[in-house]
């Protein structure tokens, strides 16, 4: 692995040789922050696809005519009000960070998907990794059964994750919902027809062929590296790596509590890959793409959002699992205040929420907020790329760390422009 | 179906052609004495056996002043399957592989360059590699749509044997006006433009990528500021950037100006060599490229041809002369300055012919050096440092996507898909499989768990290791005149282009003498999945 070796080298001076110029003031803060709370984090994302109408869920306008249908309710914290449709969530408030000032300028679905998830907007040929591969490789645990980061129902319409200039070792593994709403890793099983004992005599012939091979080509990295894959494919597929994502060994109410969809079940997963170790897990809740009929589409998510959530939540906190488990939820984008002809809303890159929850944020807040019919953001403006870089803080990944791109230029963790949101730190 | 039948379904599948590659022959043939005109007309060029013999001379002295001994030629079967690999872009079929090893004439691996490098399939090929050197925004999703048209079009151009400047320059100075909207011949469509709409069609984007693509500079970084190496300073790009300009003033004949970046600042075109370009009066929307198309492939600039046979030889050989491949400058001297110069200047008097520059460079030892380590080479042969770069030992290659479709289907006796038959129909299983397994640097890839967990179980693969999937198990398992020795050795020439050593014989069927159906599907189970197979060494 020798030449792995020299490119970290190189790499880690260009970051030296960069970094050293652009030191700015949230630097020591950012730092004395991080310094107690990087030890083993995970963070589970929860992705709202289609650009979910967050004036419906996290920052409503009740009183105005761009409020729709839904009333506020109260929750556990004085102060802030979240959707009716989000009941089991306003127990968790005190444990949230509400950011309602959230803005970007792309509101394409691919392009925006690109945005909030690489944290850059597409330019040219640069390959961008996904935010996860960022974070499964700055956090790498080397010895885990489990690929690092893990996609739960990934929602392809506007463009697959991969690994990007990182290159496939930090792809997402990727955990599809067959038409029954049941959770499987693609290709994890060999087909019905190969037994397990037939699985396991042909994974010790290709071991075989493999040995061979390897030992006369003992310099190279591409053989290391292939025959590494293969052993790691084989060691999933053993049945007590397998089990991780057998969710069907949890109780009939832990699943119910979750609730019985591909998302509920989906965060019931998630929790169980970061307690075995596994960095980033995303969970994808498809369906916020509301041009019309907006309020009952919307009702109807949210009900499947507030069970996983909250009962993630709340099996986090009794697994003591809370503190170093962030979990985020956010879409592509916002969705235009004004309600259309068809009662429904249209993509509104403008101004919109993310929530994060548990991993050390500082709960129990809402930060920057919106104008009253919800069109602009008053204060505090945060970017995908900010958001990220707080993630990144969190995490104790330096956000201004450089890896090298396909095009040969350096490209940091987050945007050079982003600042990480101190007062969630 | 007989037993003929399915030797012929498994051995001579490469005689299939899809539609398009048949197309591919039909101008082949048309045009192939016009491009050997063209190259009559240059200045006579030295053979590519003496190209390579000099190369290869250079490379020794190298290695003498190192002190590093170079590893042996291949034998003739890892031969003829690395060649396939790199010029057809596939494995070799079992026939072709008897072939050539039955073969005693002397000159064969030359004679079987010539025949690849003039296949219709080699023009396939190379046009992945050239649409990924030339518009690599079209393997990120914004561009994913560019991908079909480019590829037939640069296929039809490199078999129709135009010199790599004039590609360049149609590159650069394509023009909608010169579409017929429902051309068959995409070299007529709007496949040219692929390169403007990668840059959507902003200047300091279209300056930027054909600095790269085409002259090997990164100007990227002076976009924003002086380049961090003091390569180049902020102006220089930005007055390369103004030929990209439509020009202002119709009367007056000078360049055209633009705004540096985010400021007020104008600029007015200027190449960075210091040559010196005409404006004409009344110039054309499109003069600026033009002046730089003409400036590109003028002789006495020779960063167009140095780029290309950089990349071409990093292609073939794993690593290039000058790495990073975009990053050409003083400040970062080739391994083998001479050795470039000469395949540069070979290239250039070729009349930038690109089936000439392949054979130049597959013909040198060094391209047929052996992948296998034997223990005093200390030296890695991955290591991408211009003072250890020696060309000693050939680097394992992974497979690209595309290598790996078409050597699955060949490996079990199947046509290449005929995916070319709806072009626009992206999703075909050779795509999915090219984005799946996308291959940046061959000698220095990764492979991913789901990569690995997808060679192991995906459907395909199941289809491709049961006999009724499988013309070459069915083909093995039903010839009565087989011994079991004969099938496994099938087997392996179908997959790996070589015999089973004895060793591999017994990991794969143990002592038994007459395996079951279900041993032999394990075998080729075991096969496809290996890093051989997965690898071009």
């Amino acid at each position: 692995m020798y030449f792995s070796q020299q490119r970290r080298n190189w790499m880690h001076q260009i970051t030296v040789g960069f970094g050293a110029a652009t030191l700015s003031s949230w630097l020591p803060r950012m730092v004395s922050a991080t310094e107690n709370k990087s030890q083993h984090k995970s963070v589970i994302l929860l992705w709202m696809s289609g650009g979910p109408a967050t004036i419906d869920m996290w920052d409503l306008k009740s009183g105005h005519e761009n409020g729709g249908d839904f009333k506020a309710i109260s929750t556990a914290t004085s102060g802030i009000h979240i959707s009716e449709h989000l009941p089991r969530l306003a127990h968790w408030t005190d444990e949230l960070a509400i950011v309602r000032s959230m803005t970007s300028s792309e509101g394409d679905h691919g392009r925006g998907t690109h945005y909030v998830r690489t944290g850059y907007q597409p330019q040219g040929a640069i390959r961008f990794p996904a935010f996860g591969s960022i974070i499964a490789k700055e956090m790498a645990n080397p010895e885990a059964k489990i690929p690092n980061f893990v996609s739960i129902a990934p929602t392809r319409r506007f463009g697959t994750l991969t690994g990007g200039f990182l290159g496939p070792n930090y792809a997402p593994l990727a955990i599809e919902a067959d038409a029954a709403g049941t959770l499987t890793v693609a290709n994890l099983d060999a087909p019905s027809r190969v037994d397990r004992d037939r699985v396991l005599s042909r994974q010790r012939k290709l071991n075989e062929l493999n040995t061979t091979f390897e030992q006369r080509h003992q310099a190279s990295s591409v053989v290391q590296g292939f025959q590494a894959a293969s052993s790691r494919a084989a060691r999933l597929m053993s049945p007590k790596a397998a089990s991780a994502f057998d969710i069907m060994t949890e109780s009939d109410t832990a699943r119910d509590a979750y609730g019985q969809t591909s998302f509920g079940q989906g965060c019931l997963l998630a929790r169980r890959l970061v307690e075995r170790g596994v960095r980033f897990v995303e969970v994808s809740l498809d369906g916020w793409d509301t041009h019309s009929d907006n309020f009952s589409q919307v009702a109807g998510l949210s009900s499947v959002l507030d069970k996983g959530f909250a009962t993630l939540m709340s099996d986090l906190k009794d697994r003591g699992m809370l503190e170093s488990t962030l979990v985020v939820c956010m879409g592509e984008f916002g969705r235009t205040p004004k309600i259309n002809g068809s009662s429904g809303r249209d993509h509104y890159p403008a101004a919109w929420s993310a929530v994060l929850a548990g991993g050390g944020i500082q709960g129990g807040q809402t930060y920057g907020s919106t104008t009253k019919d919800g069109s602009e953001v008053l204060e505090n403006p945060v970017t995908p790329p900010d958001l990220l870089a707080t993630v990144s803080s969190l995490l104790g990944v330096d956000p201004r760390k450089q890896n090298m791109s396909n095009v040969g230029r350096p490209i940091r963790v987050a945007d050079p422009n982003a600042t990480p949101i101190a007062e969630l730190l | 179906m007989d037993l003929k039948t399915l030797a012929t379904e498994a051995f001579s599948a490469n005689c299939r052609f899809a539609y398009r590659t048949v197309l591919l022959l039909v101008y082949v043939t048309s045009w192939f004495l016009a491009a050997e005109s063209h190259a009559a007309e240059t200045q006579h060029p030295l053979s590519p056996s003496r190209v390579a013999g000099r190369v290869d001379k250079l490379l020794m002295q190298a290695m003498n002043d190192a002190n590093v001994e170079a590893v042996p030629l291949v034998n003739d079967a890892t031969f003829v399957r690395r060649i396939h690999l790199d010029l057809v872009g596939r494995i070799p079929t079992v026939f072709e592989t008897r072939e050539f090893l039955a073969n005693n004439d002397a000159n064969k691996r030359q004679q079987l360059i010539n025949d690849l490098t003039q296949s219709a399939t080699h023009a396939r090929h190379m046009a992945v590699f050239w649409r990924r050197t030339w518009i690599p925004q079209a393997d990120t999703r914004e561009f994913e749509s560019l991908v079909e048209e480019t590829d037939a079009w640069i296929g039809l151009e490199i078999a129709a044997g135009k010199p790599y400047d004039q590609m360049v320059s149609d590159l650069l100075t394509a023009t909608s006006a010169a579409i017929s909207p429902n051309a068959s011949d995409p070299r007529e469509s709007e496949a040219p433009l692929a390169f403007l709409r990668a840059g959507n069609y902003r200047s300091e984007k279209l300056a930027a990528n054909s600095a790269r693509a085409f002259l090997g500079l990164n100007l990227d970084c002076a976009e924003c500021h002086d380049h961090p190496f003091s390569r180049w300073t902020q102006d220089e790009f930005w007055q390369f950037a103004a030929f990209f300009e439509a020009p202002q003033d119709n009367e007056s004949g000078v360049p055209p100006q633009i705004k540096v970046g985010e400021t007020d600042r104008l600029v007015s075109a200027r190449l960075f060599t210091g040559d010196q370009a005409d404006w004409p009066h009344n110039p054309r929307p499109d003069e600026g490229r033009r002046i730089v198309a003409r400036w590109m492939a003028s002789d006495d600039n020779t960063y167009l041809a140095r780029n290309a046979v950089n990349r071409l030889w990093a292609h073939y050989l794993g690593t290039g002369f000058i790495e990073p491949l975009d990053d050409i400058s003083e400040s970062n001297p080739a391994s083998h300055p001479e050795a470039l110069d000469t395949l540069t200047q070979a290239f250039i008097d070729s009349g930038f012919n690109l089936r000439y520059l392949s054979r130049c460079i597959v013909l040198t030892q060094a391209y047929q050096r052996s992948s296998e380590a034997n223990g005093s080479h200390g030296v890695s042969l991955a290591d991408s440092n211009s003072s250890t770069r020696l060309f000693h030992q050939m680097p394992v290659r992974a497979l690209t996507g595309e290598q790996l479709h078409d050597s699955l289907q060949i490996a079990a006796g199947l046509p290449f898909e005929r995916d070319d038959l709806t072009q626009r129909d992206k999703f075909s299983q050779r795509q999915l499989t090219a984005k799946k397994f996308l291959v940046d640097r061959a000698a220095q890839a990764e492979r991913s768990t789901t990569q690995a967990l997808s060679m192991m179980n995906s459907q395909r693969i199941d289809a491709l290791t049961r006999r009724d999937g499988s013309p070459i198990l069915e083909a093995v398992l039903s010839a009565p005149f087989l011994s079991h020795e004969d099938r496994i050795e099938m087997l392996f020439l179908a997959t790996l282009s070589r015999s089973p050593s004895a060793k591999e014989t017994k990991s794969l069927f143990g002592s038994s003498s007459n395996p079951s159906q279900q041993e032999y599907e394990d075998a080729l189970w075991a096969l496809f999945n290996s890093v051989e197979f997965n690898t071009n060494h």
